[in-house]
């Protein structure tokens, strides 16, 4: 009997029973490299090994959540730079989103007067002339026709109209790039957004995917309930603390912290990442796409061992 | 100084008699010597022995000689007529433009030889030295007594010298405003005592109050003579009230110093001058014009107030107000556009434009010069072009607006409205 052929072969088995119950844990390490917080491996397989179609939220996937100006259209061309210096300096000094926006048109002017008028817009003095910058409808003008996404501001200056701006959610830089990787990849990856048809073809035109209107939560599940019928395995994105219910016959759901709770509310199964935008999903998904492959390995590699170590103790108890 | 009686004791009487006998037998000899040792002594007094002003003196110490004596004497004596002769000894001072130096020091001559010829006849005369010590306590007090009548006739004719002389000197202001010149010029300047210099400045001195009372009129000038008095130049200028304040003709190279005299008065008071720049007496009348303009701009806030008004630097805008119906006629014809314009718009617009016209400089210089964005001057051309259009480029066009602008911008910043209350009324 060779007690080293013996210990050798019990360590080995050791490691083999060890591999076995890490397998998991070892497999969706890559997936956990970003902060996401993902279920059993078993439970991810099925999207791992059939998922293939990408439904998201635009909002926070394809956009960062914040606005950009997207159109600035002066009563006369002259009046275009007029338009973005008086709007922009008056709004550096209001507040949200669409202020964000216009203020990034000009730099600080020698603003005065300021007044902010909730539901409307702001007025002020710029350079002592009086601009108002606001709801079209609070400006005396009648709203414009819509001509595309995101919302629209009437700016006047000395009492008389210069022109609008239309702000709108600003498209992430990176967004283009990761649709085009997750296309490679084998996903089919169709956004929506609420905020209507002519919102949904900027935002596509921006992207260059495919955006749809889809106004409410029955829209989204039956876009997700037709893709399903036709044989495709959903993998449903949406973050921020609006996100609603995951549609019925999703495979996956990713979402992020804030939508963490409606999404877990359902029977499908989470991941849950630091955000969803789309470049951090583009990742998970190739990752999610490797996870059967390395479940095998660990188990082909826990085989192995399992069969070396018993050859090993079998030697030592014989020799 | 009314009748003297001596105090002298009985037993001197006698020999206070004697004594008085014998300086009334030598009294013309006494006045002589005294009058010869004044002459001697005071430069001032000097003069021939037998001249005009050796027999003045002589004359005046004969007479003083006798009052004294009659004082001794125990005697009445009206010495009105002394005192009346002295007084006009100091009046003649005054006159002379003298002061009483010279005099004084005749005086102390007159003292000491009248001692001591007392003295020696006192001895000769075998008076007392107590009596000899009660006659020189009053002949002491007695020319002391002379000296005061000298002061007294001095003041007088000094008050009634300045009096004169202030007259005469307005009368030479009044005068040289009204454009005299020739021989009644120089004979007003003569009376005056005041030489008219080639070049001379114009001072207008305003209280610091639009409405000002009386007393407060009088107290600036009189706080304006004391002071210059003080500083020593009140001679050296001519001086009258004018309104509320004072109206001064300084010679040109002495201005500066009448300006340093003035100017702490200025600063605490708050009152301010008008400064005009050198000119010949035939342009005074200008020069006032020009003053009073000046004081009336500032006044108005049309050019910077302050304590010091400098007409030589705002002279485009004495000018271009000259005139104020000539400007108003121009604006009413030139400025429509722009009085059309609300108060905001308009006062920026030709801020604005006049900056332009001024310096054809590009947009982010004015923009600096006028403490705004380039983007706004930009904008701002924008709506001058929409208002005025193609008059912009007619030359004479714009050399009116440049001017019509330079004068009524800042009178319109100064809140002056009658040029678009004219305009509304005008146009409906």
């Amino acid at each position: 009997m060779s007690i080293a052929l013996l210990a050798v072969g019990a360590v080995l088995l050791l490691v083999s029973v060890l591999l076995v119950v890490l397998a998991d844990t070892l497999a969706l390490a890559p997936l956990r490299a970003d902060g996401a917080v993902v279920p059993r491996g078993g439970v991810l397989l099925a999207a791992a090994r059939h998922g293939d179609a990408v439904v998201a939220e635009a909002g926070g996937f394809a956009t960062d959540g914040e606005l950009q100006v997207v159109a600035v259209e002066p009563v006369e061309p002259d009046h275009d730079r007029n338009l973005r210096w008086f709007a922009g300096a008056l709004e550096h000094q209001g507040e949200g989103p669409v202020s964000r926006a216009i203020s990034r048109l000009a730099g600080n002017g020698r603003v005065t007067d300021v007044r902010r008028v909730p539901g409307a817009g702001i007025e002020g003095s710029v350079d002592r002339h009086p601009v108002r910058v606001g709801d079209p409808r609070w400006l005396g003008v009648a709203a414009p026709t819509v001509t595309r996404g995101g919302r629209t501001v009437a700016v006047e200056v000395d009492g008389r109209m210069l022109g609008s701006i239309t702000v709108a959610d600003r498209v992430r830089p990176e967004a283009t790039g990761a649709l085009t990787r997750l296309t490679t990849d084998g996903w089919t990856t169709t956004m929506v957004t609420a905020a209507g048809e002519v919102e949904a073809q900027r935002l596509a035109a921006e992207t260059g995917g495919d955006v749809r209107a889809v106004a409410d939560a029955d829209g989204r599940r039956a876009l997700v309930a037709g893709l399903t019928e036709a044989g495709r395995s959903v993998v449903w994105v949406a973050g921020g603390a609006g996100t609603v219910a995951v549609p019925a016959g999703a495979r996956l759901a990713l979402t992020d912290t804030a939508g963490a709770a409606t999404a877990r509310a359902g029977d499908v199964p989470v991941v849950v990442l630091p955000d969803v935008a789309v470049d951090r999903v583009e990742v998970l998904l190739a990752r999610l796409r490797g996870l059967p492959g390395r479940l095998r390995a660990v188990r082909l590699g826990s085989g192995a061992t399992a069969l070396v170590g018993a050859v090993l103790v079998a030697a030592g108890v014989l020799v | 100084m009314g009748a003297v009686t001596l105090p002298i004791r009985a037993e001197d009487a006698e020999a206070a008699a004697r004594l008085t006998s014998a300086v009334r037998s030598v009294a013309p000899e006494l006045a002589l010597e005294i009058a010869d040792e004044i002459q001697a002594k005071v430069a001032s007094y000097a003069g021939h022995p037998e001249g005009r002003r050796h027999q003045l003196i002589e004359g005046a110490v004969a007479a003083a000689i006798e009052h004294l004596m009659a004082v001794a004497e125990g005697r009445p004596f009206a010495n009105a007529r002394v005192d009346d002769l002295f007084r006009q000894m100091g009046h003649g001072e005054a006159w002379e433009e003298g002061d009483l130096d010279a005099t004084q020091a005749a005086f102390r001559v007159a003292t000491q030889d009248a001692w001591r010829h007392l003295r020696d006849l006192a001895r000769t005369h075998g008076l007392s030295a107590h009596a000899l010590g009660v006659l020189g306590d009053r002949m002491f007090a007695y020319l002391d007594h002379l000296v005061e009548q000298t002061r007294i006739g001095y003041d007088v004719a000094r008050r009634r010298l300045e009096a004169d002389r202030g007259r005469a000197r307005r009368r030479l202001l009044d005068a040289l405003l009204r454009g005299t010149d020739g021989e009644a010029l120089r004979s007003l300047a003569s009376a005056a005592q005041w030489r008219v210099p080639e070049r001379l400045v114009v001072l207008g001195l305003e209280h610091r109050e639009v409405t000002v009372t009386d007393e407060q009129s009088t107290v600036l000038r009189q706080q304006v003579r004391e002071v210059l008095a003080a500083g020593g130049v009140l001679d050296r200028v001519l001086v009258r009230p004018d309104g509320s304040g004072l109206l001064l003709l300084a010679p040109a190279p002495e201005v500066d110093e009448v300006v340093e005299v003035l100017e702490p008065l200025l600063e605490r008071t708050g009152h301010r001058v008008g400064l005009g720049w050198p000119v010949g007496p035939s342009e005074l009348r200008d020069a006032l014009r020009w003053v009073r303009k000046m004081l009336t701009l500032a006044g108005s806030g049309i050019v910077p107030d302050g304590p010091l008004l400098h007409c030589a630097e705002h002279r485009t805008q004495i000018w271009l107000h000259a005139e104020p119906l000539l400007r108003q006629g121009l604006v009413q014809d030139l400025l429509s556009p722009l009085l059309a314009e609300t108060p905001n718009s308009r006062e920026i617009l030709s801020e604005t434009l006049l900056a332009w016209l001024e310096s054809r400089d590009s947009a982010p210089a004015i923009a600096a010069r006028l403490g705004v964005h380039a983007q706004t001057i930009r904008y701002r051309w924008k709506r001058i072009n929409e208002l005025f259009g193609e008059d912009l480029h007619d030359p004479e066009f714009v050399v009116s607006l440049t001017m019509v602008l330079k004068a009524s911008v800042p009178l319109w910043k100064a809140g002056d409205q009658r040029d678009f209350e004219r305009f509304h009324r005008a146009t409906g």
